[in-house]
């Protein structure tokens, strides 16, 4: 991705979360219709990838959902962020992939917020109505506790 | 269950006085053991994690990341496993990434990447940088090795589908390669006891082909190799080796492993001397230690 494009997103981080994510040390990639992100070191452009079937490059970041920032579990965790994040009380039911209710801190209505419990970051979530949408990939979700 | 015959005649061969303490050793379940992943959080913090959730773990003997979890817990459904603090990794499977030894900034292959084990630890003792082609031929397993390297944070990966007899001819160097080659999986047979239901020496005759040409292809573009196979029969090892030296006049290194109990390589077998540099190579046995399974490692210097 060029300079500028790695900057917008950097801003929609930014109005989203407060939070300032320095992208531009990394090699942003985007794919597809999803527009997915991606991000890898810069020692890849030393290598001739033309050469290889390639399936995928470096570690998934997130997406462009409608204009929003739809950031991968990991994406989330590499954001501290200031606002649109809610708390939740026990990671149990969240991680198995059930709707949840939180405490928002300066949550806006149907944004993709980081969802915190204690001091970790377990993903994001549709904000609506003080209620967390669960949105975990269901490869990820655990399955019985 | 009860052993093949041809499996007790090949092992008490193997193994002399040994043989029925490792026959014995394999009928006990493989301990869940695992890796910190540095990359995503500290190491003690981890253990104050198990220490809160009254985990019962032990350390190993032979790397600060690696324990045993005595408790009886579903490693797969633990929030450790979910954040990707902990990858679930059998010991003897740590070992490969360990004797390579890679520096951050390097560029290496792991040729048989699937699903991502040694990979993600490569990553780990790389920080994340420099680059690691993960490679699988097969592109069923492709989503196992992506969820894998998402899940530990892996951020140098490129995962690709490709033959890896194929790299040898397309030109790209890497300061190390790892084959972890496709092996009939005696060594595992603690994980999978279907291993020994279909056990046939023959079978280690045939993989010993492609092994062999895995370790062409890989001694073609990198002049640091580590061989591995979760196989103890020797057609799959030092046959494999022995082939290699003569054939490329490649050196086996010595390996230096604290905390395990291993053999070394051995140098003849059904009649076949193999060269006396195999004896630099790992054998490891489940009896000789506890929580691992057979392993087979050696690492290469290709000097021509």
């Amino acid at each position: 991705m060029k300079s500028e494009e790695i900057k917008e997103i950097e801003n929609k981080i930014k109005k989203t979360y407060g939070y300032e994510i320095n992208l531009r040390k990394f090699v942003v990639i985007k794919t597809g219709n999803k527009e997915r992100i991606w991000i890898t070191n810069p020692k890849i452009v030393e290598l001739n990838i033309e050469k290889l079937r390639v399936s995928s490059i470096g570690l998934y970041f997130g997406r462009i959902d409608r204009g929003k920032i739809r950031l991968s579990i990991e994406g989330a965790m590499m954001i501290n962020p200031k606002k649109n994040w809610a708390e939740i009380e026990d990671w149990k039911n969240f991680t198995r992939g059930f709707d949840v209710k939180c405490k928002c801190h300066e949550c806006e209505e149907n944004q993709y917020v980081i969802v915190k419990w204690k001091d970790y970051i377990l993903g994001i979530a549709k904000y609506h109505n003080k209620e967390l949408e669960n949105i975990i990939p269901k490869g990820r979700k655990i399955k019985k506790l | 269950m009860e052993l093949k015959e041809s499996y007790k005649k090949r092992y008490k061969k193997l193994l002399g006085n040994d043989a029925e303490k490792h026959f014995k050793k394999i009928e006990e379940y493989l301990p869940t053991t695992i890796r910190i992943n540095t990359l995503k959080i500290e190491r003690e913090k981890v253990i104050e994690l198990f220490e809160k959730e009254e985990w019962e773990y032990e350390e190993s003997k032979f790397w600060e990341n690696a324990f045993k979890i005595k408790s009886k817990i579903s490693i797969g459904n633990s929030l450790e496993y979910y954040l990707g603090l902990i990858y679930s990794q059998t010991f003897s499977s740590m070992i490969p990434p360990l004797v390579m030894n890679p520096k951050e900034g390097e560029r290496i292959l792991d040729m048989c990447a699937s699903p991502g084990s040694k990979t993600t630890e490569i990553a780990q003792l790389m920080n994340n940088s420099g680059i690691i082609i993960a490679n699988d031929k097969n592109n069923e397993k492709m989503k196992a090795l992506r969820d894998n390297v998402q899940r530990t944070g892996v951020r140098n990966a490129i995962l690709t589908v490709m033959d890896g007899r194929k790299f040898g001819r397309l030109g790209i160097k890497f300061d190390k390669v790892l084959l972890d080659a496709p092996c009939t999986g005696t060594g595992s047979v603690m994980k999978n006891w279907k291993i020994l239901k279909m056990y046939n020496p023959l079978g280690s005759k045939r993989m010993s082909n492609i092994q062999k040409q895995l370790l062409a292809s890989a001694l073609n573009i990198s002049n640091e190799i580590v061989y591995s196979t979760c196989s103890l029969e020797p057609e799959e090892d030092e046959g494999v080796i022995d082939w290699a030296i003569k054939k490329f006049g490649i050196k086996v290194e010595k390996i230096r492993l604290k905390g395990i109990n291993f053999d070394h390589g051995i140098t003849n077998w059904e009649g076949k001397e193999f060269d006396k540099e195999v004896k630099n190579a790992v054998r490891i046995y489940p009896h000789k230690n506890d929580g691992f399974e057979g392993f087979f490692v050696a690492r290469l210097k290709n000097e021509k």
